[in-house]
């Protein structure tokens, strides 16, 4: 009746056979493996404790260790911008001596930034960096607190909290570095045409008309110079 | 014992049908599966066509895979065994035919279906609502089938293989009912009556189900038979049986949300599931210890059968994936774990190694007794089972490596504390050579499957003009059943006198009365569908109950029209299966994508997107991340804004016209469903969706993109992506964040002292 007529049971101490077959199949009866039962149970009794001790004790549950986490990184981030000192346009243009600083920054930009401001800044989908034409100011800090904070109706991102603080005034430094360099394919110039030795010259008594609103500068005279109009200027603000 | 004795034979046709759909489906699922994952590997094997890019066709993998390869050969296995150990032939002929045909016109109308892009998106539950009618009616004939094969048996105890297809056929059938409840909006398209939190909950208690009930169980059955018929030993353990079986089924249920840990759930159920998947590991391993041990005395038979040699390895990683199943559960280990290919690596494991395995030893086991002839090549079937091995191997070591890189560099920081790799595509770009191993091992395993088809093929060749069918005799079951003489305890034997407990807790030792239930099949079904359904309850209850589970948030508000046509549309193209929308409360996380997602931003979220792995970014924070002209350059060509990116490439969604008239179903449905939207939605909805898409398409055209875009599926697309996440950002009186330290990094509203020069320690980014 069935495939296999002639079981051959080993018979151990153990093994005690049943008294049933299904199809020639018969079963032991063997007890459990000792440490199977020790961890069924284990693991049994582990929960409670795992419960009294994380959500009535002194356990630390994700999102509070959350907190924990970004709680430290931002005293310890305070403490480097303090160590940074004030930000002006003369202690960023003061960065671009540095060739170390700039090579990084450079490599910082074609990871970054080429994506929407061409490999070589000429521009793309964000505005072109090399020209004299400027949406949001010229000036180093302008240029800082944008990168800092973004634009983010247009799309720009605010990079504070991918790049390091000394890393984000480099950047600035850098994108002044571009000034001029005259790239191929250059993107139509937007914004206002600015003298570009406001880049470099710092004149202290002009700073303090320089309100860091969290409006990006209405520094655009909404010129229709005949160029193709590629980002809208108007603000609906 | 004194009765007349009964005739009968067993049906072995319909199980020569399974076998063979079970290898041609698997063969289908596989060369799908290689396909996808030569996708992954290089974007261009998705060649720019709608319906063989990675979203649409990795569904109709993980589909085929598990209920067109899996399913068959259980049915296959369960109707061959059920019969032979119950001595009787199956219940009924035609609803076996109904069964085999219903259930093959499903699986075509899957793999129609899903490359069209119609889908719940639902993992493992992807088909529509009227291909889940079918497979319910389906599986109800199904087990009216095995029902009613089991009443007419002549046999008084039910086996513990039969256990496991009880548990199977019940347990199935709960979790499709009620993780695919569902509003047809049109007869392609339905919103599921869960959003957002409850959705994903309900999903993920179907996922892991469905794992534990349609890839363990039934296997766990056809362990049970053909392991030790192959090997002719008895089974090691029938207490262990018992233990295991009931243990497993009502532990599984619970471990569901161990797929959420760290997401939007509360964080009571994200407990439940990792306590209850610790609990299940020794369960689960108990099949395995039954499966090894009934080898004990055999193992030189192993040497040379490659039917046992495919049962071993498949009883090993069954082994090695149960325990890994408890370790990924562990919410530390899943920090790491989760949305990396470490678990795709597991599931493969499993399924190519303890479900493909378990089915070929099956089917090389069965072949010869279905074509009544010797298997045409034990050394092709061998050849199969060391090229199957290999490639097993190639693909998860290749895979577990690519999970744990690509966790790590996403959890990396550098001396400064910022992310290591800040860029997403570069953790994408060391995994590629991993991925090209991934292909060669599943194509292995693929050649493998091949040889077995051919193994087939000459097989039935030579089969006999006509099968023989034997024909069996046994008695029929009495009406009554004559107890045994109860075999008498030694407490009792011995004449001490005892306490009672004392008696009872003996008896409950000695199983007695888990062999009564056994000749009670109604019983017994009833007991498996209490531990089934209490231990849902215990976790469904509550999540739906408990309001703190999903706080509102009050600028939370349902998509526009236009959104809302544009989030079909990503949930058509598959975007899910590469993308999550659930940003963890993990600083790496937050510091990539933004702020972590909170449990009532997705309310109006119908289904739910969460996802369950990151081929790509997570995408809950995008909305306003980047310029619409960003997203329309990247989805006609991703590669021309990130350089290495592995997405395909959309191109068909700036040609494809948006149905505007279609909006206004979909409104409604999910107005009925819930969704507080307004009487000018409800009435005007494709007209405000037109409204919005031109504003959208002028802006593109302004910003140098392709003008006229404004009728076409990106725009509403491009719609949805920049409202995804953004809710939470709006002004009502916005909770304070922990942000405004750095909302200044450095003053720059006092640029005065210009000695600030140039010694400034600033470090040197990589």
């Amino acid at each position: 009746m069935t495939d296999h007529q002639n079981q051959t049971p080993i018979e151990t101490t153990e093994d005690q056979l049943l008294d049933h077959e299904y199809d020639g199949i018969q079963e032991y009866d063997n007890p459990l493996p000792l440490w199977w039962k020790s961890i069924f149970w284990g693991s049994i009794f582990f929960a409670p404790l795992y419960i009294v001790f994380f959500h009535f004790g002194p356990g630390v549950l994700p999102n509070d260790r959350y907190d924990d986490v970004m709680t430290a990184f931002y005293d310890k981030q305070a403490e480097e911008l303090l160590a940074l000192g004030e930000i002006t346009d003369s202690s960023l243009d003061g960065l671009k001596m540095s060739d170390s600083m700039m090579s990084t920054s450079k490599k910082v930009f074609s990871a970054r930034c080429a994506t929407c401001h061409g490999v070589f800044a000429e521009g793309g989908i964000g505005p072109n960096l090399c020209d004299d034409s400027w949406l949001h100011g010229n000036r180093l800090t302008e240029i800082y607190k944008i990168i800092v904070d973004g634009v983010p109706e247009k799309g720009m991102l605010a990079w504070k909290k991918q790049l390091p603080p000394g890393q984000l005034m480099a950047m600035a430094a850098y994108v002044g570095t571009l000034q001029g360099s005259n790239p191929p394919n250059a993107k139509p110039p937007q914004g206002k045409q600015l003298d570009p030795s406001g880049m470099v010259v710092i004149e202290e008594s002009e700073t303090g008309g320089e309100e860091p609103s969290d409006q990006p500068m209405p520094s655009n005279g909404n010129d229709e110079t005949g160029q193709i109009p590629v980002i809208p200027q108007t603000q609906e603000s | 014992m004194n009765e007349r004795l009964e005739q009968f034979s067993y049906d072995d046709a319909i199980v020569r049908k399974f076998v063979f759909v079970t290898w041609l489906w698997g063969l289908v699922g596989m060369l799908v599966g290689i396909i996808v994952a030569m996708e992954l590997a290089s974007p261009y094997f998705n060649f720019e066509l709608p319906w063989i890019t990675f979203g649409r066709l990795r569904p109709l993998h993980t589909n085929a895979v598990i209920f067109a390869f899996v399913g068959n050969a259980i049915f296959a296995g369960t109707y061959y065994s059920i019969q032979r150990l119950l001595k009787t032939t199956l219940f009924n002929k035609t609803l076996s035919a109904i069964h085999f045909w219903g259930w093959q016109l499903i699986i075509v109308l899957a793999a129609v279906s899903l490359p069209m892009g119609i889908t719940q998106s639902k993992e493992y539950a992807e088909l529509e609502w009227p291909i889940d009618y079918l497979i319910a009616v389906i599986w109800v004939v199904f087990a009216v089938n095995v029902f009613g094969t089991i009443a007419k048996r002549r046999e008084r105890h039910l086996y513990v293989a039969i256990w496991f297809y009880i548990a199977t056929i019940i347990t199935i059938t709960i979790l499709h009912i009620f993780n695919n409840l569902a509003l047809p909006s049109t007869l392609f398209k339905s919103y599921p009556v869960y959003a957002g939190v409850q959705d994903a909950f309900m999903q993920w208690w179907y996922g892991h189900n469905a794992v534990g009930f349609l890839l363990t169980t039934p296997y766990l059955g056809l362990m049970y038979y053909f392991m030790p018929k192959a090997a002719n030993r008895p089974v090691f353990s029938y207490k262990l049986s018992i233990l295991h079986f009931w243990s497993l089924v009502f532990i599984y249920i619970w471990a569901g949300p161990h797929h959420l840990h760290y997401t939007a759930l509360p964080e009571w159920a994200s407990t439940v599931g990792m306590l209850f998947s610790l609990m299940l590991w020794m369960p689960s391993w108990g099949g395995m210890l039954n499966g090894l041990l009934t080898l004990r005395g055999v193992w030189h038979k192993v040497a040379v059968d490659p039917v046992l040699k495919f049962f071993v390895v498949a009883v090993t990683f069954y082994g090695m994936s149960t325990f890994e199943g408890p370790l990924l559960s562990i919410k530390a280990v899943n920090y790491l774990s989760h949305y990396t290919d470490w678990t795709i690596a597991h599931v493969h494991a499993g399924a190519l190694g303890w479900n493909g395995f378990l089915t070929f030893g099956m089917v090389y086991w069965l072949l010869p007794r279905l074509f009544q002839t010797d298997l045409w090549s034990k050394k092709l079937a061998e050849a199969h089972f060391w090229l199957g091995t290999i490639g097993i191997l190639l693909y998860i070591v290749s895979i577990y490596a690519a999970g744990l890189t690509q966790g790590l560099m996403w959890l990396a920081f550098d001396d400064a504390g910022y992310l290591k790799y800040s860029d997403f595509v570069e953790t994408t770009l060391r995994l590629i050579p991993m991925y090209w191993v991934r292909v060669i091992g599943g194509l292995a395993y693929f050649t493998g499957v091949l040889m077995m088809g051919l193994n087939m093929l000459m097989t039935w060749k030579n089969r006999p003009a006509t099968y023989e069918i034997p024909v069996y005799e046994a008695p029929p079951l009495a009406k009554t059943y004559a107890h045994p003489p109860e075999t008498h305890s030694p407490l009792s034997a011995s004449g001490a006198k005892v306490a009672d407990t004392a008696l009872r807790l003996e008896h409950f030792a000695r199983t007695e009365w888990h062999r009564a239930w056994e000749r009670k099949p109604i019983k017994f079904t009833i007991m498996v569908t209490i531990a089934v359904i209490v231990a849902s309850l215990f976790e469904i209850i509550p999540t739906f109950l408990i309001k703190s589970n999903v706080p509102t948030i009050a600028t939370v508000t349902p998509y526009t029209p236009l959104e809302l046509s544009g989030r079909d549309i990503y949930v058509a193209e598959g975007c899910y299966n590469c993308h999550s929308q659930m940003v963890r409360p993990i600083r790496a996380e937050t510091e990539r994508y933004g702020e972590y997602s909170k449990p009532g931003e997705f309310i109006y979220d119908r289904p739910f997107q969460w996802g369950s792995r990151r081929i790509g970014p997570d995408l809950h924070r995008i909305g306003g991340k980047y310029p619409d002209l960003w997203h329309l350059r990247h989805m006609d060509d991703p590669r021309s804004i990130t350089v290495g990116s592995i997405m395909p490439a959309y191109p068909w969604l700036l040609t494809e016209d948006l149905n505007f008239d279609g909006i206004q179903t979909a409104v409604k449905s999910n107005a009925i469903l819930g969704a507080p939207y307004t009487e000018d939605e409800l009435a005007n909805a494709p007209a405000l969706a037109q409204e919005q898409a031109k504003v959208i398409a002028e802006g593109l055209a302004e910003q140098g993109g392709k003008a006229g875009l404004e009728g076409k599926k990106i725009i509403a697309l491009i719609a949805y992506l920049q409202r995804m996440g953004t809710d939470i950002s709006k002004t009502p009186p916005a909770p304070p964040q922990a942000e405004t330290t750095l909302q200044e990094p450095a003053g720059t509203d006092e640029p005065t002292s210009p000695e600030a020069g140039a010694t400034l320690p600033v470090e040197e980014a990589s």
